[in-house]
């Protein structure tokens, strides 16, 4: 998928006035994700030492991921499935196009996947001629309204339920459903007519996973909706596409792991359904898929593993940073021009796309901690997030006046003296531009901050000359 | 080189410059290809075997007030919509069914799963997967067995094979499952441990924990997505024999 991070900062101004957005976001804060998380988390008093566990298992895994890797690969072969390796996501899109080819599908039902969002795989399915059907409800919504998700596990978030009744009947009546609908249960209903025929239609079905199982070969998918599940059992094929940090040694530690999903996601205590799977219809069976394929998808993550932004391999896609966090409160998933917002996103977008088109990402955080604080796999957000800035500063990424006001700033800095010297003119300065009201309503230099608030003037001396007078 | 040998070149690269060891240990391409030649039975490495035996087991959360099990199990049962009636033997199962339909006053055809054929079930009662039916617009309502139910989530947990088809848990309109109180386990690991005792790694386990949701419009909780909008438990006294 094509980034636009480079327009963050003309899609966040356009986002905070948008009132619809503002009606979809509420609901995020409203429906309390953050709220039933606590309340989930509170009813664990094992906790912290689960996510303690969680953190030595992860690391384990990403240092000996060449490893568990192999261990999962021959083990899906001994199942009777095939394993596909992707270093790009060109390499993942032309794997999953070639099986479709080979089977000749028409119609490819899909889960959720958000390394499916990282390739663009709907698109080069689509290029490829095949029809590919997002099944997911709220990655359906979008994917008839052609947007990017907005929040990795409420893809249509910022959807208001008006809008979903206009691109129902824009988009339904092809199949015979003329009547405009409005009742949330009724869209939900008609969702599940126009999709059921799908999944039983559909040649090929594509999904994620959650975690992968080496001892076993197995992979561990988890819904609420159980379309994961229909996508998986009902077509003749099955393809499963994943990033290679999903690995995990044995069952076990995906229990470990599962623990701490649900409840750090939407306040569940489990999801309604979690299914572990491994390779094509066993003789005898009645049903099931008579091909299994996994596609093992790179796409920069060697890179991160290489690097200082390591940890964040642990990420296990829980969207607990960005129900946490202010400005995607503020702003929305879609400011953030690719396909992961939040924090989380602002860590892998530049790892994965280049800081070039993404400088503005890092910056868009207020290092209040938050995220860090709710994250199951106890990842430093803001210090990654620093990581990128600072890199940013050093390859002269940096929007130039910021990076000469910071210079400047920190040549005045090194030199006591001239500082309490400067710093007592400009509060002078100050003080005599507010003409006693005890604010500045405009800045030189600074009217993008002025523009939405008042500057507070200094009120007295500097901070220095307080200091010395009162000690 | 290929994508395979490339990735795994790539995270060989990476472990090894972030542990800081020295330039080149990056394996040739030769032994890359040779590192899991298709079909054989790759062994962790000795030092990673090793690892895990020493590790111990990770942390089980504790289950609450609880110390009768079926009491646990229904308590979570009870928050995520499953309903659920006692009986005294399986004998009673099939007017259970019965009784429930009329109750929720739901009409259409009853699929049973192959492995409860032996019960006495309705003459135009279908037997198998529900595909055929499905296709046809039929609404169905399943009766399958299970493999076991686990306390601590209020999952219950089937497992795909000959004589149990999963599609059964996830087309059907509405799902009855079967549990003898003996199924009944602590923890999600006890199901990983009656999946080590079956034969071969099955193709499918299904834990279920209630009937399908969604909350994708305005993330207002609406049952019945694309799974079963009904899901009920037949909670059998007797053991399994
Ligand atoms: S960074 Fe942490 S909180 Fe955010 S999605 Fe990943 S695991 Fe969840």
């Amino acid at each position: 998928m094509q980034v636009r991070s480079q327009e963050f900062k003309l899609r966040s101004s356009e986002a905070l006035l948008d009132d619809s957005l503002r009606a979809a976001l509420g609901n995020v804060v409203s429906s309390g994700f953050a709220a039933k998380r606590a309340s989930a988390v509170a009813l664990v008093p094992e906790w912290q030492r689960i996510r303690d566990e969680a953190r030595v298992i992860k690391d384990h895994v990403l240092d000996n991921l060449d490893s568990y890797l192999l261990q999962y690969e021959s083990q899906v072969q001994a199942n009777g499935g095939q394993v596909h390796w992707a270093a790009t996501p060109d390499d993942a899109n032309k794997a999953i196009v070639n099986i479709c080819r080979s089977v000749n599908a028409k119609i490819v039902t899909k889960g959720k996947s958000m390394v499916g969002e990282e390739t663009g795989l709907n698109e080069a399915l689509e290029d490829a001629g095949f029809d590919p059907v997002e099944t997911d409800l709220g990655e359906y919504i979008i994917q008839l309204a052609e947007e990017p998700p907005s929040h990795i596990i409420a893809p249509a978030i910022h959807k208001t339920k008006e809008q979903v009744s206009d691109l129902f009947h824009q988009h339904h009546q092809q199949y015979g459903l003329q009547d405009k609908i409005d009742d949330r249960a009724d869209l939900v209903a008609e969702a599940r007519t126009v999709l059921r025929k799908k999944f039983l239609d559909a040649d090929v079905g594509i999904t994620g996973a959650n975690f992968l199982i080496a001892e076993t070969g197995q992979h561990v998918l988890v819904t609420n909706e159980g379309n994961g599940d229909l996508t998986s059992n009902l077509p003749k094929v099955q393809i499963v596409i994943v990033g290679i940090e999903k690995v995990l040694p044995t069952l076990e530690d995906a229990a470990c792991m599962l623990r701490m999903l649900a409840r750090s996601a939407t306040g569940q205590h489990f999801s309604n359904y979690t299914s572990i799977m491994s390779g094509p219809r066993r003789e005898g069976e009645l049903d099931g898929p008579e091909q299994f394929h996994v596609v093992l998808v790179d796409n920069k993550r060697t890179g991160m593993l290489a690097s200082s932004l390591h940890e964040m391999l642990r990420c296990i896609r829980c969207g607990a940073c960005m129900n946490h966090c202010p400005v995607y409160g503020s702003v929305g998933g879609h400011s953030y021009g690719w396909v992961y917002p939040g924090p989380m996103g602002s860590v892998l977008t530049p790892a994965m796309q280049g800081l070039e088109k993404t400088r503005d990402l890092p910056h868009a955080c207020t290092l209040n901690g938050r995220c860090a604080e709710v994250c199951p796999m106890s990842i430093p957000l803001p210090s990654l997030l620093r990581e990128h800035r600072r890199e940013t500063f050093e390859r002269g990424l940096m929007d130039p006046g910021m990076r000469y006001g910071i210079r400047f700033w920190a040549a005045v800095a090194k030199r006591p003296r001239l500082y309490r010297a400067a710093t007592s003119i400009a509060v002078k300065v100050l003080a005599t531009m507010s003409r006693g009201s005890g604010r500045i309503r405009k800045l030189p230099l600074a009217s993008a901050w002025t523009q939405g608030r008042d500057m507070p003037a200094p009120q007295g001396d500097t901070f220095m000359k307080l200091y010395r007078k009162s000690r | 080189m290929n994508p395979r040998e490339q990735v795994l070149r790539n995270i060989r690269g990476a472990i090894n410059a972030r542990k800081g060891r020295a330039g080149n240990s990056v394996e040739s391409d030769a032994a890359l290809a040779d590192a899991n030649p298709s079909g054989a039975d790759y062994q962790l490495p000795a030092a990673v075997s090793e690892y895990l035996d020493n590790r111990g087991n990770p942390s089980k959360p504790s289950l609450g007030e609880h110390t009768d099990m079926t009491d646990r199990l229904l308590d979570q049962m009870q928050q995520v919509q499953i309903t659920v009636t006692r009986l005294q033997t399986s004998r009673e199962v099939p007017a259970a069914v019965q009784e429930y339909l009329q109750e929720q006053g739901i009409d259409g055809t009853l699929i049973v799963s192959p492995a409860l054929n032996s019960m006495d079930w309705p003459a135009d009662t279908l037997q198998g997967v529900p595909r055929a039916a499905a296709e046809e617009g039929t609404l169905l309502t399943s009766v399958t067995p299970c493999l076991c139910a686990v306390a601590e989530t209020g999952s219950v947990v089937t497992l795909s094979g000959d004589a149990t088809p999963n599609t059964l848990n996830f087309l059907p309109d509405n799902h009855v499952v079967v549990i003898h109180q003996d199924q009944i386990v602590n923890h999600m690991e006890d199901a990983w441990k009656l999946q080590r005792d079956s034969q071969q790694v099955p193709r499918a386990l299904n834990f279920l924990t209630g009937p399908s949701r969604t909350a994708d419009i305005e993330q207002t909780l609406e049952l019945g997505a694309h799974g079963p909008r009904r899901m009920h438990v037949l909670l059998v006294a007797e053991s399994r024999r």
